[in-house]
């Protein structure tokens, strides 16, 4: 087992890049997957973060408060220009809400205008979502008060009827789209996968088919065949075993949740990707020939992939145009039947299958990376 | 002799292949990745457009002629039309929101029901299109109740605009989140100018290159040599952030915000910061080439990372927790100085980003050539 032998010194001798993409890989789940939701708890409106800065302080601005903190993240913000700038670009706040002095007096003042002021982003959905809340409290303590309740009972009056609300039905998975902390990671592993296989593997190949070390090998003792089986062997013992650390760590980062999931299947997923990465990293060993290339070539792929097939940003928010490019990458598809797999709550075949069709034609990638791969090597071999 | 060695290096700088590739190819292809990654999320993905919306009415549909007369004004074609209703059947309802071609429905009986698939901002706009009608009725049956004498009045009440909600400008509402993604890649190209820098450190150290051993020997001074160095190096790197940001403005068309100079200004500050970061690691201490040039990479990313290159609004949750950090990191300095150009309108904090990518920079050339200095190889 000469060349398996020496497969892993290779391999070993990148254990700093290696590192270091594990490293990024643990920063971004750890970050993001702290955006994950477990929730079985059926619809819930999107709420949009609200920052007030109330001058007037009376039990009506009070009641506005209240009002909108039942329905979104509100939060008081300073009156000052620099802070509402740098809420308003990072939308911590996408909406802030202006109460003068007096707004309270004037509403309850039958013909008087009261004067409010807002800063949001102009034509945009949420700033018009607030501005109909906001409109409809004032609207409701006004019309109240107009035929004839007291202005304590008109905003109480105004508080509780706004309580009440439409019943909403959900259609289909309970989950509502909101992705879980295990499926979060499993989304980065596609982005990890790659970048890490191909840093550990590549260079092996990129050895063993330079020219001079493989007319060596050529007329050595052992086989063709023997060399062959090694090298396989050797590339499929570091993928599944990277897998396997990465389903370790999962289950020991989220033993809360993902027993819970459908964990077979994410497995079942994740295992099929590793084969595409691994089909990738032994045609980028084959078709680079240098270390510095060989870097740009890893980053360019694994970043590229993961932009394009929606590792980093939902599938939802690109483009059509974009989204025809990326049904050609098998992170595509590995992202689809992820999303998938954890939306299913029913277990049947029919809700499987198109879960089961993305894991197919990521299959169908790997083989066809591998069969490329084989007719590069068998090129490069009576070159 | 200065232009001499200046001219000599620069040209063999453009000629190395890889350092040219992620200088000048890699950031532009990022800029391209981020640009189709965030499509629709850099134009107008907050922008209002109409929820496509089913209303299926049962037979017991008495009490909502009300809702379809609300959902009729709310549809009325214009700039703030809210829905677009079609009305169906129960079944075909269910498969146009099984298929994603609408984003909910309406089922009219006794009372208004709404049926959505998963959560969102257009299905939350379903909702309080509904709520906002039952709260209304619930509103007129209690004061039918309560004060029926005054339900004349109720009604001119709730027809009528008595608050005034006025739309104010802080002049930035306008600037879009994602542009930070773009600063922080400009901040990467300037940082990148540590490859350059960490080539200079190791063209002057005979025990890290054949180079530098066969610039020992020769007679030119080495702080003159290595000046030149620096300066190609930052010479290349402003070149690779001129295309960088060419590419961001012209063929991507993104808006960076319209002070050219300034940017500019700040970018040249920026690569020369990122050159001086490369030529101090290169200096430190007698570690190997690799281990330096790993080390160059690692901490060039970590500063990227925390100014928002992966995680958009990471200079802000810094900024509230770690303040420090912001005004030391280089690369959350140089995005500080193309964000206060872009959002705020004095030029105080952009000031003050420069100086201090001045200060570090200034301080890291003084380390490097501490620790350089009349180091003398006797055998290598």
């Amino acid at each position: 087992m000469q060349v398996f032998k020496c497969f892993f010194k290779i391999v070993r001798s990148k254990k700093l890049s290696m590192s270091i993409y594990a490293g990024i890989f643990f920063a971004l789940t750890i970050l993001f997957s702290s955006f994950g939701k477990n929730s079985d708890t059926g619809f819930q409106t999107t709420k949009i973060n609200v920052g007030i800065v109330d001058h007037d302080k009376s039990t009506v601005s009070k009641a506005l408060k209240t009002f909108l903190s039942n329905e979104q993240n509100v939060k008081d913000i300073k009156d000052e220009k620099k802070t509402m700038q740098n809420e308003l670009f990072y939308r911590n706040a996408e909406y802030i809400l202006i109460l003068p002095k007096g707004f309270g007096e004037s509403l309850l003042s039958e013909n008087k205008k009261a004067q409010i002021e807002n800063v949001k982003v102009p034509g945009s959905t949420s700033g018009y979502m607030i501005d109909q809340q906001v409109n409809k409290f004032t609207k409701m303590v006004r019309s109240y008060l107009a035929s004839g309740f007291s202005e304590q009972q008109a905003v109480e009056r105004a508080e509780n009827t706004l309580r009440s609300s439409a019943k909403v039905d959900l259609m289909g998975s309970k989950k509502a789209g909101e992705q879980s902390n295990t499926a979060y990671y499993f989304q980065y592993l596609a982005y990890i996968f790659i970048a890490l296989i191909t840093v550990a593997v590549s260079p092996v190949f990129m050895v063993f088919y330079k020219k001079d070390i493989r007319r060596r090998n050529q007329c050595s003792a052992a086989t063709e065949r023997s060399r062959n089986l090694q090298l396989a062997l050797g590339t499929l013992t570091a993928s599944v075993g990277c897998w396997l650390v990465f389903m370790l760590l999962a289950m020991a980062m989220y033993r809360n949740e993902i027993f819970q999931s459908n964990l077979l299947l994410f497995m079942l997923n994740s295992v099929m990707f590793i084969g595409v990465s691994a089909g990738i990293s032994f045609l980028a060993g084959l078709l680079v020939t240098n270390d510095d290339a060989l870097q740009g070539v890893i980053n360019v792929v694994s970043l590229g992939s993961a932009f394009l097939g929606g590792v980093f940003v939902p599938l939802e928010f690109m483009s059509k145009q974009v989204l025809t490019v990326s049904r050609f990458l098998p992170t595509y598809w590995y992202i689809r039947s992820n999303k998938l797999i954890d939306q299913l709550d029913v277990l049947d075949m029919s809700h499987i299958w198109p879960a089961m069709q993305g894991i197919l034609i990521q299959a169908g990638f790997a083989l066809a990376l591998f069969a490329a791969a084989m007719l590069v090597s068998k090129q490069k071999r009576t070159a | 002799m200065f232009w001499h060695l200046y001219k000599y290096y620069f040209k063999a700088s453009i000629r190395n292949k890889s350092a040219i590739f992620w200088c000048f190819a890699f950031p532009l292809i990022l800029a391209s990745l981020f640009y189709f990654g965030f499509g629709n999320l850099l134009n107008d993905s907050e922008e209002l457009k109409a929820v496509p919306v089913a209303i299926v009415e049962t037979k017991a549909a008495k009490g909502a002629e009300g809702f379809k007369q609300t959902a009729e004004e709310l549809s009325k074609k214009g700039e703030d039309q809210l829905l677009k209703v079609q009305y169906t059947s129960l079944k075909k309802a269910e498969k146009l929101l099984q298929e994603g071609k609408i984003d909910g429905f309406y089922t009219l009986g006794d009372n208004v029901r709404l049926t959505v698939k998963e959560n969102g901002i257009n299905q939350t706009i379903l909702k309080e299109v509904s709520d906002q009608y039952i709260q209304m009725n619930n509103m007129v049956r209690q004061t039918i109740k309560e004060h029926p004498e005054g339900m004349e009045k109720l009604v001119k009440a709730m027809s009528q605009n008595m608050v005034e909600n006025q739309q104010i400008s802080l002049g930035n509402e306008d600037a879009n989140m994602m542009v930070q993604y773009f600063y922080a890649l400009l901040a990467m190209v300037c940082l990148y100018g540590g490859f350059m820098g960490l080539q200079s450190a190791l063209h002057a150290q005979a025990n890290l290159s054949d180079i530098a051993a066969r610039k020992a020997v020769s007679p030119a001074e080495k702080l003159k040599s290595t000046a030149a160095d620096f300066l190609v190096g930052v010479t290349v790197q402003f070149l690779a952030f001129l295309v960088a940001i060419g590419y961001m403005w012209l063929v991507l068309k993104i808006d960076l915000g319209s002070q050219a100079g300034f940017i500019l200004l700040a970018g040249f500050f920026g690569c020369f910061t990122g050159v001086s970061i490369g030529l101090f690691i290169g200096s430190i201490g007698r570690m190997s080439r690799d281990t330096k040039s790993g080390l160059n990479i690692g901490i060039s990313m970590f500063f990227c990372f925390f100014s928002g290159l992966m995680v958009g609004n990471m200079k802000d949750i810094v900024e509230k927790h770690v303040p420090i950090f912001n005004r030391i990191n280089p690369a959350a300095l140089i995005t500080d100085c193309f964000y206060s150009l872009n959002i705020y309108d004095d030029l105080s904090v952009y000031f003050r980003s420069c100086i201090s990518l001045i200060i570090i920079s200034v301080l890291l050339c003084l380390g490097s050539f501490f620790m350089m200095r009349r180091k003398k190889y006797a055998s290598i």
